[in-house]
């Protein structure tokens, strides 16, 4: 899965912000990235608000993760 | 897992500054300059060094934008001590929904601006669209693909 952001500028620079196809922390990691760049570049980005997608938002996104597999004894 | 955020933004040109090197330095300088005279062509302005005050006078400025809905026009100046940008116009007689429509405009494009040059620093693929909103005008909209 490819991962992906998509950006809305609003009227006035009001911006928001949605990752998709990220694994575990790695969007918050990316956020960070942006936002230094954008603060390099003389955009101060303060959040509003920061929204975690719902399970079946990220399962629609990347599909349904199997579960780990472990070794079992077979005695 | 992936998330939704919404920011407000700012414009501050202070990365120079904060270098020791001057604001025209700064690499919000071109930036700027650019969304300046994008919004120039979408609203049909001019770009000046100048605008002027009721009585006529004219006011030295970094970018001025006039037209024919706002003569005197409006000024963009980035303070050389703090990297602030402040936007000045004369609104006496009416002119003040358009200065704000302008001033909105160039914030759009500046901020819209450095998200693609953001993206496109991180390797990411850069689509930039535009869609018009009836109540909340128009949204520019940026894709990024990695």
């Amino acid at each position: 899965m490819s991962r992906r952001v998509d950006v809305e500028v609003g009227r006035s620079g009001q911006v928001k912000i949605e990752f998709s196809g990220f694994e575990g922390d790695l969007c918050y990691e990316e956020a960070e990235s942006i936002g230094k760049i954008l603060r390099s570049l003389g955009l101060k980005a303060v959040p509003v608000s920061i929204t975690p997608k719902t399970p079946s938002e990220i399962e629609a996104e990347v599909g349904v993760e199997e579960a780990p597999r472990r070794k079992v004894s077979v005695s | 897992m992936s998330h939704i955020s919404s920011y407000k933004t700012e414009i501050k040109l202070d990365s120079a500054l904060s270098a020791g090197r001057s604001v025209e330095e700064d690499p919000g300088w071109d930036v700027l300059n650019e969304a300046v005279h994008a919004t120039a062509e979408e609203m049909n302005l001019d770009v000046t060094r100048t605008f002027r005050d009721y009585y006529g006078r004219s006011i030295a400025c970094d970018w001025g934008l006039v037209g024919p809905d706002i003569p005197r026009g409006i000024g963009i100046t980035v303070d050389r001590k703090t990297g602030e940008v402040v936007f000045a116009c004369d609104p006496y007689g009416g002119f003040e929904r358009t200065a704000g429509e302008i001033k909105d405009r160039v914030v759009q494009n500046y901020a819209s601006l450095c998200v693609a040059k953001a993206l496109a620093a991180l390797n990411y693929n850069v689509e930039v669209d535009e869609v018009k909103h009836p109540v909340e005008g128009k949204k520019i909209l940026i894709k990024g693909v990695l």
